[in-house]
């Protein structure tokens, strides 16, 4: 590649940053999006005879192929891959099959990760936090409903703590380490020591009684001494559950409202955004019922249904709304929790009157709130062509805000790929790969990264995928490296010459790539 | 975040899609900006990422996964951008004028250092432009830019390559030398 090619890659590397600053989204995109997925009907799966007749059309295929084959030639087995030979001081390679990370954990502040573990952890009862987690830690986490994962890395020093509803493997100790039973929050947990090193690797596990089944706990660190490690440990505690959380009154609350946008139809939808500016949390659950007054004075009487909104958790999970949460803003993307949002359509054909107040009704006598309905509307279309008499609104239960997800994309492990000066078509490449944890703070792997490698040249592709050998590895101190061996099968038709080869690792945790030069001579 | 949902496997959940919003949160941008890149037009593009998100809900089997979901999403917006553009043509067959040529990234060129570039990439055709965008602009692996546009990664590379030639071809040889710092 010429080194003006090169210039070019970058410059259309910088341009990406001024094009996407500059072709901003409208701002209702997002209402529109879910309102058009709103309106469209989700196909069914492919019925089972349909599937059961592809697969015999399949197999009577790949038969018919495999009898052609046959009649030409005697198939001869495939080659099978040798087996890896262990590079001393290299932790062996495994043919381990593939598995991609199915999500990605999230980087926040430990505080805004609690806010998102205590939002998106709704079946664990207690969810457990640490509250003694210095200023000068991030947090990477994932969570879902039933479960969570939490990790805080120290930017300042090499600390790491992770706290987790699950417990991993707990290795042996080494000689100089030692394994306790001890009382911990009312249980008998198994404490661990690894080694005599004043901060070196701990492991604290338990069962939490909650209100149902135990819960296994665990807390990992790496880098803090006992009398730190203890205080975080001291420290943990439930967050507040929804279920002790008030429910919020009118008083409490601020209302914006307006039209969200149009899906296809004539189909409106109306959006109302709540925040709470009292001096206490609370919370909305459920759906408010929603009134209309005519400009004439009258009450509009429509019967509500629920709006079916299969984009939001099923049941309805209650919306959080922290002390003075942020006024919400029109159409504008939130960037915080502790705001709720109504959606609502609203039909009263063939009259189509003007409006000039709406109410929202509270569940369960919380008050009620009113809004001039200025910029709401009825929605018409179809259903009212040729004077039919369409009466109804449909309203969506209270769903919580949430700001955009802070996935992490890079791995805190650089990628060296360390080749022979050169290999012979044919044969197995023996190499190696060096992963070298650049993040300032002990690593640990949670999950085995899934790895790629991408030997291809110019009309010969040359792809394997499989998972690297690493469940069992400690902690691996900053700046530290581990060395992995690889093989990789090379055919004799690869063109000779020099190529790259890519080596790209996907985790939960982040990727990471490396490349280097292989040589390759003639079979 | 559903992670819950997300790792349930590739295919869809038909009775829970609560993991559906987030994701449309997270790739509606990238989705809008690859958009007006293959259509030259912010309402097009708009409408365009729309209905390719309603596609992509309505299909069974969307995969769940962040990446897989990016790919089909971004298969979807291709396949309407194709669409949009021999629409347009056979309208312009049609028709005794022309169609104005739009030029929706005007404001995008005024703030854009390097505008020749831009210019030159948004008058690269469709399949070159699509490469360009995934490859420099989403900063996708080879891979993942063949699996967006269904073809092989060596295509790709052939793609990217002669993509590359025709911009240095557009821009002339001069054109090295006003780049910014």
């Amino acid at each position: 590649m010429s080194d003006f090619d090169v210039e070019l890659e970058e410059r259309l590397r910088e341009l990406s940053l001024a094009f996407k600053d500059g072709v901003q989204p409208p701002a209702p995109l997002h209402i529109g999006v879910m309102a058009r997925t709103a309106a469209r009907p989700m196909r069914p799966r492919p019925v089972l005879v349909r599937e059961i007749a592809t697969a015999v059309a399949l197999v009577v295929f790949v038969s018919l192929i495999a009898f052609g084959f046959s009649r030409l030639r005697t198939l001869t087995p495939a080659p099978i891959k040798p087996s890896p030979r262990p590079t001393a001081s290299a932790i062996p390679w495994t043919p381990a099959p593939v598995v991609f990370p199915p999500t990605s954990a999230q980087l926040w502040t430990p505080l805004e990760a609690a806010a998102w573990i205590g939002h998106t952890v709704a079946t664990l009862d207690p969810v457990l936090l640490p509250s003694a987690i210095a200023d000068d830690y991030q947090a990477e986490f994932l969570a879902d409903q039933g479960s969570f994962s939490v990790e805080y890395a120290s930017r300042t020093r090499h600390a790491t703590v992770e706290l987790a509803s699950s417990q991993p493997v707990m290795p042996a100790p080494t000689s100089q380490g030692h394994r306790t039973a001890q009382q911990f929050r009312g249980v008998t947990a198994t404490y661990q020591v690894d080694s005599a090193a004043p901060a070196g690797s701990r492991w604290l596990f338990w069962n939490e009684t909650g209100s149902g089944q135990p819960i296994a706990y665990s807390l990992i660190a790496d880098g803090l001494s006992e009398s730190d490690f203890w205080q975080v440990a001291n420290s943990i505690g439930p967050l507040p559950s929804l279920g002790t959380v008030r429910a919020c009154a009118a008083a409490d609350l601020h209302a914006v409202a307006g039209r969200g946008g149009a899906a296809t139809g004539g189909l409106i939808f109306n959006l109302i955004y709540l925040s709470n500016h009292s001096d206490t949390p609370c919370a909305l659950n459920g759906t408010p019922q929603i009134l209309m007054k005519t400009r004439s004075g009258g009450t509009l009487s429509l019967p509500q249904k629920d709006m079916p909104a299969p984009w939001l958790p099923s049941p309805a999970i209650p919306a959080l709304m922290s002390a003075h949460s942020p006024d919400p803003q029109l159409y504008s993307q939130s960037n915080s929790f502790g705001q709720a949002s109504v959606m609502f359509a609203m039909w009263d054909c063939p009259a189509n009157p003007t409006l000039s107040v709406f109410t929202i009704v509270l569940p369960r006598g919380g008050g009620l709130i009113s809004l001039p309905a200025n910029d709401i509307a009825l929605s018409g279309g179809g259903e009212c062509e040729g004077g039919n008499i369409v009466q109804r609104i449909e309203v969506s239960p209270f769903n919580g805000t949430e700001p955009q997800p802070s996935w992490i994309e890079n791995s805190p492990l650089s990628v060296t790929v360390n080749l022979p000066d050169h290999i012979r078509a044919g044969q197995s490449l023996h190499y190696q790969v060096v992963l070298t944890n650049t993040s300032g703070a002990p690593f640990r792997f949670h999950d085995c990264p899934s790895y790629t490698e991408d030997a291809s040249r110019l009309g010969r592709k040359n792809l394997a995928s499989y998972q690297l050998n690493c469940s069992g590895l400690g902690w691996l101190a900053p700046d530290a490296s581990l060395t992995f061996a690889m093989v990789l099968d090379l055919p004799a038709g690869t063109p000779p010459g020099a190529g790259d080869l890519r080596w790209a690792m996907r985790s939960t945790y982040g990727n990471g790539e490396g490349r280097a030069t292989l040589t390759v001579t003639a079979a | 975040m559903r992670g819950e949902n997300r790792e349930r496997g590739s295919q869809l959940d038909t009775a829970d899609r609560s993991w559906f919003e987030p994701l449309a949160r997270t790739f509606e941008r990238p989705a809008y900006h690859f958009a007006v890149m293959l259509t030259r037009d912010r309402a097009i593009a708009e409408e365009l990422v729309q209905e390719a998100f309603a596609r992509v809900w309505a299909s069974p089997r969307t995969p769940s996964a962040e990446p897989d979901f990016r790919r089909w999403l971004y298969r979807a917006i291709t396949n309407l951008a194709r669409d949009y553009h021999r629409r347009r043509l056979l309208e312009s067959k049609l028709r005794f004028w022309a169609p104005p040529e739009i030029d929706p990234v005007e404001d995008v060129l005024n703030r854009a250092d390097d505008r020749d570039l831009l210019r030159a990439v948004i008058a690269l055709p469709l399949k070159d432009r699509q490469a360009i965008y995934l490859r420099y602009f989403d900063g996708l692996p080879f891979a993942d830019v063949a699996q967006v546009m269904g073809t092989t990664e060596s295509a790709v590379r052939v793609r990217v390559h002669r993509a590359l030639k025709s911009l240095r071809v557009r821009l002339g040889p001069s054109s090295a030398s006003e780049v910014p710092a």
